[in-house]
């Protein structure tokens, strides 16, 4: 059908309004978003850049400390060679002694060098030159009389990477150790390094931080290996963008960043959050919400279409309109279109708060439980380096007492007071104590005297007896000293005479400070205070032993009962993400586990959680001018507009669909065959609340269907840390929250798309089917629908953290009361259910249930009501509904039955009805076709019945019966044909009256005709008559 | 044993240059390379007048540096040839990259229009070329091992000292040792191509390239290096250290053109141009 042009013009303005308001809030959600997104990392950007310099230092000085350390140790062992030949301990300035000092000494090279550089007993041969001004620095020892300082060579051409040291012999000649430093810069790679430093820094999801050298733009690091050493001009970093404070969008290697860029020295230091990251946080939450906003307007606005169009077909009915100033509101219009925008209003500001509540409470989640995992790697790594660290003093110290130990074998002497003090000194160490076989103290540097080894095992000296009794050495893990409670490592390594006889053995007494300062570091406390998530973000530990807390920002609740404290057990877990209370503050918490404690990360509702409000606002006043926009296109018109004239008759449009009566109110609904058989319809003939309600569930199955796809192909879609991944991920908390609300949706999601595939294919496969197939098809179509809602249900409650496993028992427990007692309010409420599952029938059908017809006013939860037409309610329990019939069909057959003398000639009267049958139609409006002449239905007793049906809408069906009859009655009368009736009949013959040649032409071809009529109608059954039977 | 004069060894340092060129074009191939493609580059070029052909420096970090993944030139004398040809209204500038030892010819010959490579004005270079005025200052300066704890220039009394061969820096650093009274300026011996020097207070090496020039400090074959500050950015490291208080002299970089061309008077105009608004400031600063 063609519209009209003024239509055209006000349905372009509609979708010109829909787009333009999709395109706005589009613009201003992503905007908003964004914006929300980028303020939240620029925040973190910007307390990761404060915090740089710090680390970096750290880094540097560890860098330091470790070199320094590296140091010592060889300066000692130079110094050690040098006491050695100051000491007359078998120093010869031999090649082979040097060969032995060197594997005495696990070093690379032992050299005796003059002062001017020549070298005099080597053990091995060097590359180095040492006459040459670069090693200077060495020849210091000669004028300090201490170890020189390191001198490295780095020549990568030759393969030549070496540190020297030098130690003082005499005035001409001196020791010098060659040692490759690659342990050292293992160590420094490994914990002073940039890598070391940036690699551990993570920005939100997947950002990081990368470093570019200020001289030559040349990346000295990035997470991706392939980068660095690339020019970072050339990888699409722009000069301009590289100064200190810049804040900017930048591009590298073909990846958009959000950047901050700080400089330190001489080093950028470039804080990247991917844009994708950002993008692909906020794009789902902004999708779904522009997606629901987009259903809403739609519908509204198609409504808004679908009624103008029908209007413009059927014509204006007056009685809508009234006329307000210069425009006329279309009342029933404004009606249905308001309740349409109301609810949607009220739709979009709920799904809009949901997903921005979805969205900062997973990504907060997120942040938060990355923070706890990585403080909890960070304790892990920190106590395995504290054993490691432990591990590597022993064996270094060891090395130290072997040292000692080969001295006094060589010049036992030496083991006076001074000279171990002396010793001491070579040797970088605090104590040296020699014992005699016997475990008696024999010379020391400290001021201990008069020792001998304790007999007690108890003791801490106790363990140094198995020295006496054939082993070689004894590392003791450092312990507080009995006396001082320092902090205090001994190691003890045999002595023996020349002939290899055991004289006793040599200890080290050492206080190994740095040990001391890292094992403090590992403290709990130390790793935690500093600790800053957010912008009111903290961290806290449980005690793992005996519930405590561990440490607390604050002071007075660390040592405290965590469960006093407000925490509850199951909190107390790896993984547990959720909000928690402590000391009555609310904080959202991720915990993670380490081997001694459980670490919390916290904070207060983040900045994300508080845009939520405004956000939702925003979104919302959006969606409410569209819709008023909208909603003023569709009701209202300019009062000058004539009523278009009704086009059509509206006879073939409501196929399917009959009027039903719902509380005084005429409401269109489907005929009970068409329900089930999902006929379609000609889409024009559908009334513009069905088409809005089609276009509704369209739109349902859209978002289903793509949601369903979402959590199928998640993997491909998602990256393993995105919200998404989180939701479906299923890490969250169970129970009733927000996650397990959209994965239970998410899960219903697919369930629904599965189920209704499946039903879809069993519908194919039926239509090839024969009847028995159907049947199986439509049997396992509904074990379908059941299986997947009970499924659904299951699998929901599980994730709201209801246990099924309980559930299932108190199925069984619910049972058993049902078999006691509550049976029938039981079967009741289930068969209930079931009418509204089966859609068996709904309010407002005309069913026909046990003998009793009527309307159904309601279904209730144990009882479903009937009106019996006469406005008596009828109340059935739901277990005794069986056998409905459901009679809300297109059309019904009002049918009489009249019975007619033997004597009349049965073709005059249907020559007559031939006449009259027309006329009574317009008589009674009722009548949709008919009425019939449906034959002579029986040869009864006294009289020829003969039949007559007319059809009309069930609810007529009584009313025009009587109708018909009254008819009857009148026409007999009028044409002298006689109903027979109980009479006494005084014989006296008459003579009836014989058709005519016309009445049996006109009866003949009557019968033909009605015959012919009647080819299409209901079945020879009088269907529902019994009224008639009986009469009968 | 010659006896050469200070005179003499200024003309020897020179000449050692192009004779170091012969030498080293055999055996560095990505010199060649580079040569040969810029070359080629000009060739093309010649008729072209939209197109500045430009000889820069490949491996001088923040000046002129070739990456070789994408052939593409960074650096402050890049972004001065860059403006620069866009001032003088040419359409493209096709990069050259040029070594000091080939510099010189590669300009003489024509084969690029202009020289933007770290190149410093010097009385004897005005002989064959036109210079713009200086866009950068510079310094040669003497870098040492921190290890050999040479502090002032008297503690490199019998040292080594070391340059590139083909740069300015031998022939200024003799005189300034000269200059000084820290030598007689005489040289006792040298080798055959001059590019190890004996003098009666010092020795002088030579190296084909900046990186043997570290290579030698690293490992203690020279005591010093002596080069342009701008160059010496690239091999410093917490090791090493500037000799304080001793400059060999000051150097200013200047666009270097055919003696007596059309370009010439233009391009100093240019340059002076891109001086006084500020744009050679703004690059120094960007490449800083």
């Amino acid at each position: 059908m063609r519209m009209s042009k003024g239509l055209t013009v006000r349905i372009g303005v509609l979708i010109a309004v829909v787009l333009a308001s999709m395109v706005a809030m589009g613009v201003l959600l992503t905007g908003m978003q964004g914006q929300l997104t980028r303020s939240s990392y620029a925040e973190e950007i910007e307390y990761e850049e404060a915090s740089l310099p710090e680390l970096l230092e750290q880094a540097d000085a560890e860098t330091v400390e470790n070199t320094a350390q590296f140091d010592a140790i060889y300066q000692s062992k130079a110094a050690s060679v040098a006491f050695m030949a100051q000491n007359d301990a078998g120093f010869e300035a031999t090649d082979a002694k040097m060969a032995e000092y060197r594997e005495l000494l696990a070093v690379d090279n032992v050299m005796v060098v003059t002062r001017t550089g020549e070298i005099v007993a080597r053990a091995t041969d060097t590359p180095a030159d040492f006459t040459r001004m670069r090693f200077n620095r060495l020849r210091d020892t000669f004028d300090t009389n201490e170890p020189s300082e390191a001198v490295e060579i780095e020549y990568p051409e030759e393969e030549w990477l070496d540190r020297y040291y030098a130690a003082r012999i005499d005035d001409e000649t001196m020791v010098v150790i060659e040692q490759n430093p690659a342990e050292l810069r293992d160590l420094v790679e490994s914990t002073g390094s940039l890598a070391s430093v940036l690699g551990s820094i993570s920005l939100g999801q997947d950002g990081y931080v990368f470093a570019v050298s200020a001289k030559d733009y040349v990346i000295e690091y990035h997470p991706d290996e392939g980068l660095v050493g690339a020019d970072a001009i050339d990888a699409g970093l722009s000069v301009e963008n590289l100064e200190d404070g810049t804040l900017a969008n930048m591009t590298l290697d073909g990846e958009a960043l959000f950047c901050g860029v700080t400089k330190i020295g001489d080093m950028y230091y470039i804080s990247a959050v991917p844009e994708a990251d950002m993008a692909a946080s906020s794009a789902i939450t902004v999708g779904v919400i522009l997606f629901a906003f987009f259903v809403v307007i739609a519908a509204v606005t198609l409504y808004g279409i679908f009624v103008l169009r029908d209007d413009e077909r059927r014509g204006h009915r007056d009685e809508d309109c009234r006329r307000v100033g210069p425009v006329r509101l279309n009342r029933a219009i404004a009606g249905r279109a308001l309740v349409l925008a109301i609810v949607g209003f009220l739709g979009i500001l709920v799904i809009s708060f949901y997903m921005q509540t979805l969205f900062a409470l997973s990504s907060q989640s997120l942040t938060l439980s990355e923070r706890a995992e990585s403080i909890a790697e960070s304790i892990e790594r920190s106590q395995a380096s504290a054993a490691e660290l432990e591990d590597q003093y022993g064996e270094r110290y060891l090395s130290k007492a072997e040292v000692a130990a080969y001295i006094i074998d060589q010049n036992p002497e030496l083991a006076t007071r001074e000279k171990l003090g002396e010793l001491a000194d070579a040797l970088q160490i605090q104590y040296i104590f020699t014992f005699n076989d016997q475990g008696v103290m024999t010379a020391t540097n400290s001021s201990y005297t008069n020792f001998v080894l304790s007999e007690d095992p108890a003791d801490q000296s106790f363990e140094f007896r198995k020295l006496l009794q054939g082993v070689d050495h004894v590392v003791q893990d450092a312990m507080p000293d009995e006396i001082s409670g320092e902090l205090r490592q001994y190691i003890g390594v045999t002595t023996h005479d020349a002939t290899g006889q055991l004289t006793g053995f040599v200890q080290l007494g050492i206080r190994p400070t740095r040990l001391e300062n890292l094992l403090e570091s590992v403290q709990i406390d130390h790793v935690l205070d500093g600790v800053q998530v957010g912008a009111d973000g903290f961290a806290f530990a449980v005690s793992k032993v005996d519930g405590t807390i561990a440490y607390y920002p604050d002071q007075n609740t660390t040592g405290k009962d965590a469960a006093a404290c407000g925490i509850t057990e199951n909190q107390l877990r790896d993984g547990f993400s959720d909000y928690i209370t402590v000391n009555g503050d609310r904080y959202y918490a991720s915990v993670a586990e380490t081997s001694d404690y459980y670490v919390f990360v916290v904070a207060g509702e983040g900045a994300l959680m508080n845009e939520r409000g405004p956000l939702t606002i925003a979104t919302g006043a959006i969606a409410l001018v569209c819709l008023i926009v909208v909603f003023a296109l569709i009701s209202v018109a300019p009062s000058g507009r004539p009523a278009a004239p009704s086009a059509t008759s509206d006879g073939d449009e409501d196929t399917g669909v009959v009027e039903v009566n719902i509380g005084g109110r005429r409401v269109r609904s489907d005929s009970a065959v068409s329900r089930w058989l999902g006929r379609s319809f000609d889409w024009d003939g559908l009334s513009p609340e069905r088409k809005v309600g089609c276009v509704l569930r369209w739109f349902a199955a859209v978002a289903v269907v793509v949601v369903c796809g979402a959590v199928i192909f998640k993997d491909s879609i998602f990256d393993k840390r995105s919200l998404f991944a989180y939701i479906l991920g299923g890490t969250w908390e169970h129970g009733l929250n927000i996650f397990a609300i959209t994965a239970s949706i998410m899960f219903a999601c697919v369930l629904a798309t599965v189920a209704a595939a499946l039903q879809k294919i069993l519908q194919f496969v039926s239509r090839v089917l024969d009847a028995r197939g159907v049947t199986m098809c439509r049997l396992i179509s509904s074990v379908v629908k059941y299986a997947s809602v009970i499924g659904m249900l299951y699998w929901c409650l599980a994730l709201i953290g209801v246990d099924t496993a309980t559930l299932l028992a108190s199925a069984g427990l619910l049972t058993f009361a049902v078999s006691l007692g509550a049976k029938d309010i039981v079967t009741d409420i289930i068969s209930g259910l079931f009418i509204i599952f089966e859609g068996e029938f709904r309010v407002g059908d005309i069913i026909q249930v046990g003998g009793q017809r009527g309307t159904v006013m309601e279904i209730g939860v144990r009882t479903t009501k009937i009106n019996d037409g006469s406005g008596n309610i009828l109340v059935l329990r739901n277990s005794s509904i069986s056998n409905v019939v459901n009679m809300t069909k297109e059309h019904s057959y009002a049918a009489i039955e009249v019975g007619i003398e033997y004597g009349e000639s049965l073709e005059r009267v249907e020559a007559i009805l031939s006449r009259e049958l027309p006329e009574m139609k317009k008589r009674l409006p009722a009548i949709i076709e008919g009425p019939f002449y449906k034959g002579v239905s029986m040869l009864a007793d006294n009289s020829v019945n003969i039949k007559i049906v007319a059809e009309c809408a069930e609810s007529d069906r009584g009313g025009l019966t009587s109708d018909l009859l009254r008819e009857m009655k009148l026409l007999f009368d009028v044409y002298d044909i006689s109903i027979p009736y109980p009479q006494v009949v005084v014989n006296q013959p008459i003579e009836f009256k014989r058709a005519t040649m016309a009445d049996r032409i006109a009866a003949k071809e009557f019968n033909a005709e009605q015959r012919e009529a009647l080819k299409d109608l209901a079945d020879e059954d009088e269907d529902f008559d019994e009224s008639n039977d009986s009469r009968r | 044993m010659q006896d050469i004069t200070r005179r003499g060894f200024v003309g020897l340092a020179l000449s050692s240059a192009a004779l170091t060129v012969g030498a080293l074009a055999g055996c560095t191939p990505s010199t060649s390379q580079a040569g040969s493609a810029g070359s080629a580059t000009s060739a093309t070029a010649v008729a072209s007048t939209d197109t500045l052909r430009v000889g820069v420096r490949g491996d001088v970090v923040g000046f002129g540096y070739l990456n070789e993944r994408t052939g593409k030139y960074y650096g402050l004398e890049v972004d001065i040839a860059e403006e620069l040809a866009k001032r003088l209204g040419y359409r493209d500038v096709a990069y050259t990259t040029v070594l000091p030892e080939n510099r010189k010819e590669l300009l003489l010959e024509g084969k690029i229009d202009a020289l933007v490579a770290c190149y410093s004005i010097a009385d004897t270079r005005r002989e064959n070329f036109d210079f713009s005025p200086a866009y950068y200052d510079d310094a040669v300066i003497a870098v040492v091992q921190n290890s050999s704890q040479i502090t002032t220039i008297d503690d490199l009394k019998g040292a080594t000292f070391g340059t590139m061969g083909g740069a300015n820096a031998a022939p200024l650093l003799s005189i300034k040792l000269y200059e000084i009274g820290f030598s007689n300026g005489e040289s006792v011996e040298t080798n055959e191509d001059n590019s190890n020097a004996l003098f009666d207070t010092w020795r002088l090496i030579q190296y084909p390239s900046y990186q043997e020039l570290s290579d030698a400090l690293e490992i203690g074959e020279v005591d010093a290096m002596v080069l342009d500050g701008a160059i010496a950015k690239t091999y410093m490291n917490d090791e090493r250290s500037v000799l304080d208080g001793f400059t060999v002299d000051e150097v200013s970089y200047g666009v270097a053109t055919q003696k007596g061309s059309a370009l010439s008077p233009r391009v100093a105009e240019t340059i002076q141009g891109m001086l006084d608004d500020g744009t050679i400031d703004a690059l120094i600063d960007k490449w800083d």
